[in-house]
């Protein structure tokens, strides 16, 4: 039987990811959950923890322009992929076509679910650019916005839709 | 974690404990891997229940990280035998072009479980190695009377998906891979529309004596799933006696379920209704 790679507890795993658009080569031990990279080690604390199980969704990042729970993934696991964060998102200081509709059709209330919604939108409208409402609803509904504020994010999902058309 | 004077805190209150980690390339150093480590072992792959584990307290002292292993997630057709690999996420097997060709009403049943997120990342033997009574993955493997194939520092050991439910598991293994039969031209249908109190898959296939064998799996939040079997001489007789051969199975269940009335008269009129739609198919 042949030995596997084994890193000892605490010890550092060199990863290189890019991150919103920038090359970075980190050093991560094994059990650094990813939305501690995020929001600890890197600042970017646009991404809100709630629930820490993988559940609710806040957290939503983009890994390889899937939408993962940054709270359910530790860091390590991100080598070699591309990550958008909410942070990552426009250029040139203008909005995202979906940041640009989820300001214009107010749909947030308290916001903490917001960029994890925005970024589930982001991946929807990249791989479906034009989504009916009933697809718009189910691949929303991997989120939860407790203030419940479920119609207009879906009516700003198609607001964004319909702009980038 | 950060030191403040002499106190260790995490650096938010969703830190982990540390843990030494095995990345095995193949499944032989998987094996390795599990003499190496703790009892019972504890394997990462789409990481969504190791997760949930973690936050109830789950503290190993070694995780064996999975997605290093290509082999577990491997798809293929051999010899009327559909191979899937434990460590295939759920979006992989539900857009696989053998399934959707093969069993559509799986592929269609699949997409249904968890959400894009999840499927994105969870895979089928998480699915099932969680043992969690809600968990559909297990009513799919049984009503289509999959092997569940384990690897392990001993040796191999193949049980049926009930068998993982009702007999004692394989102890320091590792779920390799799923493998549902073709051969006797098997039908699956499901219906999740009572979830969570419960969801139903039903499969038919040929069987080797002649007539039709049935195969139902009954998941429920509150109950170990359930499977029931019966026996059909032609599909269009049982379709117009469907309730009456519903009824007749679900008296089958044992007494202490939890909402066992319910369950009997509710899920009575499912089957019948998997019975009528199973043979839309054929």
């Amino acid at each position: 039987m042949s030995s596997p790679n084994i890193v000892s507890a605490g010890e550092e795993i060199e990863i290189t990811v890019t991150l919103n658009g920038e090359t970075k080569t980190l050093a991560v031990p094994a059990h650094q959950v990813l939305a501690d990279l995020l929001r600890e080690q890197l600042g970017l604390k646009g991404g809100n923890v709630s629930c820490a199980s993988g559940v609710c969704g806040s957290c939503t990042i983009l890994a390889d322009g899937e939408p993962v729970a940054a709270c359910a993934q530790f860091a390590y696991q991100m080598d070699g992929k591309t990550l958008t964060t909410v942070e990552g998102l426009g250029e040139n200081g203008q909005l995202s076509a979906v940041q640009k509709a989820f300001s214009e059709h107010s749909a947030f209330q308290c916001g903490y679910c917001t960029p994890g919604m925005i970024l589930l939108a982001t991946a929807l409208l990249e791989q479906n650019p034009a989504p009916t409402r009933d697809e718009i609803r189910t691949w929303m509904s991997a989120n939860i916005c407790r203030c419940t504020g479920y119609e207009m994010i879906i009516e700003a999902v198609e607001l964004a839709a319909g702009e980038s058309a | 974690m950060k030191i403040t004077g002499q106190v260790q805190i995490p650096s938010t209150q969703f830190g982990l404990p540390p843990f030494a980690l095995a990345r095995p390339a193949n499944l032989d150093e998987v094996c390795a891997a599990i003499e190496k480590g703790g009892r019972p072992p504890v394997f990462l792959a789409g990481g969504t229940d190791l997760f949930l584990q973690f936050r109830s307290g789950l503290r190993p002292e070694m995780v064996i990280d999975l997605n290093t292993v290509a082999e577990l997630r491997t798809i293929s057709l051999e010899n009327e035998t559909l191979h899937i690999g434990a460590g295939a996420r759920h979006a992989a097997g539900l857009t696989h072009p053998d399934i959707s060709a093969r069993l559509s009403r799986l592929a269609e049943a699949w997409e249904l479980l968890g959400n894009v997120r999840v499927r994105g990342m969870a895979t089928l033997g998480g699915n099932l190695m969680a043992r969690n009574n809600r968990y559909e993955g297990p009513l799919f493997a049984a009503a289509l009377n999959a092997q569940l194939c384990f690897q392990g520092p001993g040796g191999a050991a193949h049980i049926s998906a009930e068998e993982y439910w009702t007999a004692e598991t394989p102890a320091n293994m590792v779920l390799s891979r799923i493998e549902v039969p073709l051969t006797g031209n098997p039908r699956f249908v499901y219906d999740r529309s009572l979830r969570p109190i419960m969801t139903m898959a039903l499969g038919l296939s040929d069987a080797p004596v002649g007539g039709l064998s049935a195969r139902v799996a009954i998941g429920s939040q509150w109950n170990a799933p359930q499977f029931l079997s019966f026996g059909i001489d032609r599909l269009s007789d049982a379709q117009a006696n469907a309730q009456d051969l519903a009824n007749v199975c679900l008296d089958e269940l044992p007494d202490d379920l939890e909402d066992g009335d319910y369950i009997r008269s509710a899920g009575a009129a499912i089957l019948a209704r998997l019975i009528q739609r199973i043979g839309e198919d054929t």
